[in-house]
């Protein structure tokens, strides 16, 4: 077993050297390779002494990246992390690999594992993990995840009874995972904006659990996230032991509630799936014992990966580029509201196209799910749909009342780019999708450079 | 037009949701949505349509339970004609039974000659590629069942490339009087823009009609040549 485990090792990190020489980011195949020489590597390599997992529908990547950054700013580094979302069991042990040296004595104080949903009864275990940040569990991709109850029975198989599990108070199902497990909860209180009832076209938690009465809500932040509370039996959330009870966008702070106390605590980003993922950094921090004042201090020095979102200024109009995942709609959703919600005129380029990934367009059916309906506001003057799938769209925001002259089709990005009239808006959304990330920075520079030179 | 939209906060999963969505568009009518906690509105008034969409295992029990008082006030509805539309895992719920893997059947509504099988945690996506009569018919499968006993007397569309109703079988749904089940998401009826006509001739729509028709037929002729082609990859994998 020695033998082996030291075979893996050592070709893992071969394999890893070789492959950043040739520019690759080596994050799946050297843990690929060490699984297949010694199936137990995973249990065999040595673990740090902090070892965090993040998992849920959507933020993992964000809060997995900030989580590690905030690591090292209040002392638990040096950190090892699959930074760019390799989050199987092969990039968990190409993680993994990285966290030791080549005889295996951990070179890090913390390991923090983006680990994907199906994966975390396979992998937690094994790696002995001490946290569970779970951000919430919603509907999500048809073929990968089918329905959030089945991923929810799927992470509840997880037998790993020392792990801490960090869990959003507001979101019901994940609220009541691995009930045997010790949990911090982690809220967000009532923000202006909120509603009495869902407003988004999905609520996957409409009846209690209990009783299967119709549920109530206080507020409701989007989809079935909120205060909620069965008017027949009683059943309600937990109480959120780390609590956002205000936000202010204009001094980008918010308060927060620790154990009963009123912090305050740089916001960094103001956008509500982003309060959220923050409310979850911190509560994590807080389980491992890092002080408010520590975190006072250091959460404004982080951010979400540019990846994911970038804010860029030219000729007076501000683009913003959001990641905006297809097959994915609640996340969607609140992008849209996002951008309905955004000061000003807005031009909102939709790149989101699962075509190049998956060689094929049926899942399409997302886009029911999604709330195209809050596009439909008269600040935002045109949509540019782009992709293989923009007469699916234009569809779908026909459907949802978009008026047909506010609308455009593009196939091809970059003649959307080179095409689309600029005058007269404050904001370009430019919404892309995971594969069209490199697509999305050319059609970002053609914006820059017509906005920079309007004559072009 | 009446059409009953069961369930709608329970059987809404996959897009299934914007079936009656876009169908509203085409035909005006009275569109009645009953939620788990109402009697149907087809136990005491007359309907032209009933649609069930796509629901979580846990909900097809509930809905199960919920539609089982009234199996025989559906079963007259059947023979008299009336329209059902039933997306997804909803079509299993009118079988016979529905096998549970080592566990005992699941009675089902039994007002088709089929039964249904779960294959938990087994999971199956495909592609669907499908002709009706002159009709293709496109779509997606993603589930966690199978429905057996489907021949060409049942048969509802049959299949050419993709993923049928059960391994093996070249049919994709049944069909019983004019009463549809079809594991096909999609949504089915934005995606075919005929079958939908179809279903709008079926109803005595006096002028059927597609809302949107120009989109909706570019969306289906890009997606029907992408079928078509013989490199399109069509996965009828199990997953878990």
């Amino acid at each position: 077993m020695r033998f082996r485990f030291y075979a893996a090792l050592w070709t893992a990190k071969l394999v890893y050297r070789v492959m950043r020489l040739f520019g690759k980011t080596g994050s799946y195949l050297p843990g690929r390779i060490a699984l297949r020489l010694c199936p137990d590597y995973l249990r065999l390599v040595r673990r740090a002494e902090h070892i965090v997992c993040v998992t849920g529908t959507d933020g993992k990547t964000t809060t997995t990246n900030m989580t590690a950054d905030l690591l090292e700013k209040c002392g638990y580094g040096p950190v090892v992390t699959n930074r760019t979302g390799a989050n199987t069991e092969p990039g968990v042990a190409t993680a993994m690999t990285a966290s030791v040296t080549w005889r295996n004595r951990s070179r890090a104080k913390s390991v923090v594992l983006e680990v994907d949903e199906h994966y975390v009864p396979i992998v937690c275990p094994k790696i002995r993990a001490d946290y569970l940040l779970v951000t919430a569990l919603l509907r999500d991709s048809v073929q990968r995840n089918a329905h959030p109850e089945y991923v929810f029975n799927k992470i509840n198989r997880t037998h790993q009874p020392d792990m801490q599990m960090i869990l959003n108070a507001d979101e019901m199902r994940s609220a009541a995972l691995l009930p045997q497990n010790k949990r911090i909860y982690f809220g967000v209180g009532p923000l202006p904006g909120d509603t009495r009832t869902p407003e988004n076209i999905i609520n996957d938690y409409p009846l209690c659990p209990v009783c299967e009465h119709r549920l109530t809500y206080e507020y409701v932040h989007y989809a079935h996230i909120g205060k909620v509370r069965c008017p027949a039996c009683g059943f309600q959330n937990p109480k959120a032991d780390i609590l956002v009870t205000a936000a202010d966008r204009e001094t980008m702070t918010m308060q927060v509630s620790i154990a009963g106390q009123e912090y305050t605590l740089p916001l960094i980003n103001d956008a509500l799936f982003n309060i959220y993922n923050e409310a979850a950094i911190i509560a994590l921090l807080t389980a491992m014992g890092t002080s408010p004042a520590l975190l006072r201090d250091t959460l404004g020095q982080i951010a979400p990966p540019e990846t994911r979102l970038a804010y860029l200024q030219a000729g007076g109009v501000s683009i913003v580029r959001m990641l905006a995942k297809s097959n994915n709609s609640l996340p969607i959703s609140l992008l849209f509201d996002h951008v309905r919600k955004a000061p000003g005129r807005k031009l909102v380029i939709l790149a989101v196209d699962d075509a190049t990934e998956y060689g094929s367009s049926e899942r399409i059916g997302w886009i029911y799910d999604a709330d195209h309906e809050f596009l439909n506001s008269d600040s935002i003057p045109q949509i540019a749909v782009t992709g293989r799938r923009c007469h699916d769209h234009i569809v779908r925001l026909l459907l949802a009342g978009v008026p047909r002259e506010r609308l455009a089709c593009y196939t091809d990005e970059l003649e959307a780019a080179g095409a689309l009239p600029l005058t007269d808006i404050d904001t370009i959304f430019l919404l892309q999708d995971l594969t069209s990330y490199e697509l999305a920075l050319q059609v970002e520079k053609v914006l820059m450079k017509r906005l920079e030179e309007p004559s072009l | 037009m009446t059409v009953e939209i069961l369930y709608p906060e329970l059987c809404n999963l996959y897009g299934d949701r914007g079936n009656m969505e876009y169908f509203r568009r085409c035909v005006p009518g009275q569109y009645i949505e009953t939620s788990v906690d109402r009697e149907p509105y087809f136990v005491s008034n007359p309907v032209d349509m009933v649609y069930l969409g796509s629901m979580s295992e846990s909900s097809c029990d509930r809905v199960l339970k919920r539609l089982m008082p009234h199996r025989e006030r559906l079963r007259q509805m059947i023979e008299e004609d009336v329209v059902f539309l039933l997306t997804g895992n909803a079509a299993e719920l009118f079988c016979q039974t529905i096998q549970v893997d080592g566990g005992q059947p699941i009675p089902g509504l039994g007002l088709v000659g089929l039964t249904a099988q779960r294959i938990l945690p087994h999971r199956v996506n495909s592609l669907v590629l499908c002709r009706f009569e002159e009709m293709k018919i496109v779509g997606y499968t993603s589930r966690f069942g199978h429905l057996n006993g489907i021949d060409q007397s049942t048969a509802l569309f049959s299949l050419e490339r993709g993923l049928g109703s059960a391994p093996n079988c070249r049919y994709e749904g049944y069909r019983v009087h004019n009463l549809f089940g079809t594991y096909l998401l999609g949504p089915l009826l934005v995606l075919n823009p005929d079958f939908n006509l179809y279903l709008q001739r079926l109803l005595a729509v006096p002028s059927p009609a597609l809302a949107f028709q120009e989109e909706v037929r570019l969306a289906f002729d890009l997606r029907l040549a992408e079928y078509e082609k013989k490199e399109t990859v069509y996965p009828s994998h199990l997953t878990d």
